[in-house]
């Protein structure tokens, strides 16, 4: 049960034929990450988050023919919804709001310490829930159904029968899917701590709406 | 340093730290279910509009065989989701003469409005024409003596004669391909006609660009020409203007117009599309106004060449047709 690019290119493709499954399961997959996206940068507006992913979804499906397969689908699709939120923030004469995570404030290092021995001071608080925020950007980047796949085994202690059961798959297929999850959920952080490029985040040491 | 070295940690093979972060981090926030139905419904509302509009891609596939070009094999794509063998996939629209249909063995005449399913055999005789509207709005047409089969929602077999094909006014990504056994044919909205002579396949192109894809490599077709490939692979191109009479016959069994009370302008915009004629309005005109005038009555029983005698007069205007173009000037 992979899932790459090549597969995101098939989905897409039939998407345009007007395959019905497809379309649902690219809203399955690219609703919640984006919505989640979107939420940080509209200052937590609910209103204005749904707004602007419907406007999201919509212009992607206006312009679906144009992906290539560079960056990932949600990659691009949150392109898209940055300038949605900007456009939506202009023409009410607002700024949206400021995202950071920056990599090189000591706190960082620290708060990261703490979330992992659970150090639960109340002057780390923020970055804490910075780093909270990172390690859920960092599953939502994840292709297909990896971040789901380690939320279950991980997180609600579901057995590889029972993750198989919901994927319609095999237990060895899981596995193997699982130990790829890890890696690719590895690389993520790693990749948000080093400031690269990930969801369409600014480069640099910090994401900005 | 520390935590870097943590996740480094994991990225090298420690595994264990980086599931120490989820679990620290606990769940992702869910979003309401309330907000994802309403947003699921309207993307997928856009998306079926979009779709409709932007998937009118067809393949035909032309199997000729290099012995005898007596069957063609054409595959027309449509966006449905109907089952093989009982589905409807069009509507007849006009049949002129002798149109018969099959159907499980039993052989009925066509006539306007009946549903065409996939697997129906369908024959013309002499002065039998007809039209069938599919499923995502194209038009197929049938000449005189042509005999194929609808396979499904997707494809059909031409045993004989000529089919002509308009995938309808459309963005440009409205897609048309046919697929033949020299190769593909791919086009982006396009009218067009595919006939059988004397074994070899012809390729009329009216509207759009059609594609021929073939193992010697790639040749277009654009608006005005023609590929004639015979027996032997050989593909040799001429050329048609879009007004010629050769496409005669498929101004014969256009169907009516749709609806009463439209305007000056979608008449045109129909009437030039099947007659193939070339729309422009003369400088004088305020082309929006008059373009925008509405025509009352019923308009199904107007043919398409008849728009400039019959309906233009009526709105203080005149047409006039030469070199295949209709020029539009106020009525003196």
């Amino acid at each position: 049960m992979t899932w790459d690019r090549s597969d995101e290119r098939r989905l897409v493709g039939r998407m345009l034929r007007g395959d019905e499954d497809a379309f649902e399961a690219f809203f399955a997959d690219a609703f919640s990450p984006l919505y989640r996206f979107a939420l940080k940068r509209t200052g937590g507006d609910a209103e204005v988050t749904e707004e602007v992913v419907q406007r999201t979804l919509c212009a992607a499906i206006d312009h679906l023919a144009s992906w290539r397969g560079e960056a990932s689908l949600l990659t691009w699709l949150c392109a898209i919804c940055r300038r949605e939120i900007a456009g939506y923030f202009r023409s009410r004469g607002r700024e949206p709001a400021r995202v950071e995570l920056t990599e090189e404030l000591p706190e960082v290092r620290a708060a990261l310490e703490t979330l992992l021995i659970g150090d639960r001071d109340p002057e780390r608080e923020t970055l804490r829930r910075e780093i909270v925020d990172l390690v859920h950007v960092a599953l939502d980047s994840l292709p297909g159904r990896y971040g789901l796949a380690l939320e279950w085994k991980y997180l609600e202690g579901e057995s590889m029968k029972e993750i198989a059961i919901r994927f319609a798959t095999t237990p060895k297929a899981v596995e193997s899917l699982l130990s790829r999850a890890r890696a690719a959920f590895r690389d993520a952080l790693r990749t948000l701590l080093e400031g690269e490029a990930a969801l369409g985040t600014a480069g640099g040491t910090h994401g900005g709406a | 340093m520390e935590e870097r070295e943590s996740v480094r940690q994991a990225g090298e093979g420690n595994g264990d730290v980086a599931v120490r972060l989820l679990r620290a981090a606990g769940k992702r926030r869910p979003v309401p279910a309330d907000r994802s139905a309403r947003v699921h419904d309207a993307v997928r509302e856009h998306w079926l509009r979009r779709t409709e509009v932007r998937t009118r891609r067809r393949r035909l596939m032309w199997a000729v065989p290099l012995a005898a070009a007596a069957t063609v094999v054409v595959a027309v794509g449509v966006a449905t989701f109907l089952a093989p063998g009982t589905a409807a996939i069009g509507t007849l629209e006009v049949a002129h003469g002798q149109v018969a249909v099959t159907v499980d063995g039993t052989t009925t005449q066509g006539h306007p409005g009946a549903r065409v399913v996939a697997g129906a055999e369908m024959t013309t005789l002499d002065g039998g024409r007809a039209a069938i509207r599919l499923a995502g709005g194209e038009s197929l047409r049938l000449d005189e003596n042509t005999e194929l089969t609808l396979e499904g929602p997707d494809s059909l077999t031409l045993h004989r004669g000529a089919v002509y094909f308009d995938s309808g006014v459309g963005p440009v990504e409205a897609r048309f391909s046919v697929v033949t056994a020299y190769g593909e044919i791919s086009d982006i909205g396009t009218q067009f006609e595919a006939r059988i002579t004397d074994n070899s396949l012809r390729v009329s192109v009216r509207e759009g660009v059609v594609r021929i894809s073939r193992e010697a490599g790639a040749t277009e077709i654009t608006r005005g020409g023609v590929a004639v490939i015979g027996a032997d692979g050989m593909l040799v191109t001429s050329s048609i203007t879009p007004s010629d009479p050769v496409w005669g016959w498929v101004l014969s069994v256009a169907p009516p117009f749709r609806g009463a009370d439209r305007s000056v302008a979608e008449l045109l915009a129909w009437s030039t599309r099947e007659t193939g004629l070339e729309l422009r309005w003369d400088p004088s005109i305020d082309s929006a106004k008059a373009g925008g005038i509405e025509v009352h009555g019923d308009l199904t029983q107007l043919r398409p060449g008849e728009v400039p005698a019959a309906v233009l007069p009526t709105c203080g205007l005149a047409g006039h047709i030469r070199d295949g173009v209709l020029l539009v000037d106020t009525l003196k």
